[in-house]
């Protein structure tokens, strides 16, 4: 009898022990291997504005992802792959469009057939607002930058520029000049760190911006950092801080910077920033962290109207949360 | 799917039992809380700089001798998390983490001691380890090899309270999230063990 009792509690005991050890946490759906998350997809840009004026949450999401075969026949390059993205209207605290355009509007990006972009257009409804093309020359880098902005159909564009960017040989192959067609030319003091390219300095139309660590701690430029703009005896900043996740961009923030222990930067208007397609693609490119700091001549623009005895009680911040999926 | 080391515990234990003269032998049973942490090289954005669990733990034992015993255990997470380096390594972003451990051990202890007996715990075990984010799962697992050394107080005639187990266990592969260099897990454990069986 007590034999018996004593088998059944073996018998018990090995079944509950031959659950335990058949279990496992992984779940069909998981990625368990470095290629699958390489193809993991950007599904939805979260874009967060905590301002002074107000918050602030709008969600681009992406409506289709499509393999194509197209060959532009300009350039020969071949697209292989095209996205959009709903852009819901991004209201008037901080960021907007560059175009003017404040209503529901459309991603348009496409994609070389080794990943670069190629294309990045804003649609409201069938009209293009926003034009961005990205080409490159016989060693695929990227040498040329068009901005078209045409808010207004039937109309001439409001704005068109050409950036050509030139760089040293290979196999060396780092940026070395930029110049926008009919307008002048950036002038670069590059440095370097974790064996990268950063920019220091940059001067552009007489004017100089210079790039810092602030609230970084050692951090690479590239991935974040504070551009400063001195005007007169003072000088305008704007910070961003990237973030990655496991090799993929997880957050950009910009942050209008206006407390501080001294020298607060609160007599003059607040900042607005323009969504650019560098925030979206940055690291689609090789440089894009420092391109990024580079173009932030079209995407900052910095309040300059004087406001005697203005109270700042928190900084205006702008978040880019990217998210991904199967 | 029937884990082959399974049956090989269970053609054991059988073995036992024949040598045992179809005696029941010892067997003792533990319920342990088991914290681990898995540091990782963190010096660059996106770098893994630690993940650390904390898990309930059981396992099984069937007594040899009173020095020797075999064993099984399992350990599921939970609660964990992983610090996923940012600004160089001066800040960290953190993600939830699940983490599994089962498998097999042998344990040498002293004999027979009135209050406080020590042991020695060579194991092998399957780890699996997932990193849980908003929109999708990283997950991979391996084997691992692994000792431990724990001290028990006695606390009545079958009951022992495992005061503190501290081991280091070396995975063999990689976990593709982890990084190259992330394959050492230390940790340590506390709780209860039981006898059931012949009195000690």
């Amino acid at each position: 009898m007590r034999n018996g009792k004593n088998n059944i509690a073996c018998g018990v005991l090995a079944a509950i022990l031959l659950l335990a050890l058949s279990c496992t946490i992984i779940e069909d759906g998981d990625i368990t291997s470095l290629a699958q998350y390489s193809a993991l997809k950007l599904k939805s840009i979260e874009i967060n504005q905590e301002t002074l004026a107000g918050n602030s949450t709008k969600l681009a999401v992406l409506k289709y992802d499509s393999v194509v075969n197209l060959v532009d026949p300009t350039t020969g390059a071949r697209i292989t792959r095209k996205q959009r993205f709903t852009l819901p209207s991004l209201g008037t605290l901080k960021m907007k469009l560059r175009s003017g355009t404040n209503t529901n509007a459309e991603i348009y990006m496409s994609f070389k057939e080794d990943g670069l972009p190629y294309t990045f257009i804003i649609y409201v409804g069938d009209s293009l607002v926003e034009h961005y093309s990205f080409r490159y020359n016989a060693s695929n880098k990227l040498n040329k930058i068009r901005t078209r902005l045409n808010p207004i159909d039937g109309r001439p564009a409001t704005l068109v520029t050409t950036d050509t960017l030139t760089y040293s040989p290979s196999p060396e192959g780092k940026l070395v000049s930029m110049t926008r067609k009919g307008v002048g030319s950036f002038t670069f003091q590059f440095g370097t760190s974790n064996s990268e390219q950063t920019l220091n300095t940059m001067t552009f139309l007489g004017q100089n911006y210079q790039l810092y660590n602030a609230n970084c701690n050692n951090s690479s430029s590239n991935v974040c950092g504070r551009l400063y703009k001195p005007v007169g005896n003072s000088g305008y900043n704007v910070d961003s801080e990237n973030q990655s996740r496991n090799g993929k961009i997880a957050q950009i923030t910009i942050t209008d910077y206006r407390l501080s222990n001294s020298n607060c930067d609160c007599q003059r208007e607040l900042d607005t920033y323009y969504l650019h397609p560098l925030m979206i693609l940055r690291d689609n490119f090789t440089q894009g962290g420092m391109l990024l700091w580079i173009y932030t001549v079209d995407w900052w623009k910095p309040g300059t109207v004087q406001i005697n005895n203005q109270s700042l009680t928190k900084n205006d911040v702008v978040k880019l949360t990217f998210n991904y999926g199967q | 799917m029937v884990n082959r080391w399974f049956i090989f515990f269970l053609l054991t234990l059988a073995s036992i039992n024949g040598v045992a003269q179809l005696k029941l032998p010892t067997f003792d049973v533990e319920l342990k809380i088991h914290q681990n942490l898995i540091p990782g090289d963190g010096q660059h954005d996106g770098d893994i700089k630690f993940v650390e669990t904390t898990s309930f733990y059981g396992g099984a034992h069937v007594q040899i001798n009173q020095y020797v015993a075999l064993g099984v255990f399992y350990s599921r997470s939970f609660r964990g998390a992983a610090g996923i380096s940012y600004n160089d390594g001066n800040s960290d972003q953190t993600a939830e983490v699940l983490q599994l451990q089962k498998g097999l051990d042998v344990r040498l202890s002293t004999g027979r001691a009135k209050k406080w007996r020590k042991y020695l715990s060579i194991n092998y075990s399957q780890v699996e380890l997932v990193q849980v984010n908003e929109a999708y799962r990283l997950a991979d697992k391996s084997n691992a090899f692994g000792a431990s050394l724990g001290i028990m107080r006695k606390l009545g005639n079958r009951l022992y309270l495992n005061v503190i187990d501290l081991g280091v266990i070396v995975m063999t592969d990689e976990i593709f999230w982890l990084g190259n260099s992330n394959k050492v897990i230390i940790n340590t454990k506390i709780g209860l063990t039981y006898n059931i069986g012949k009195r000690k």
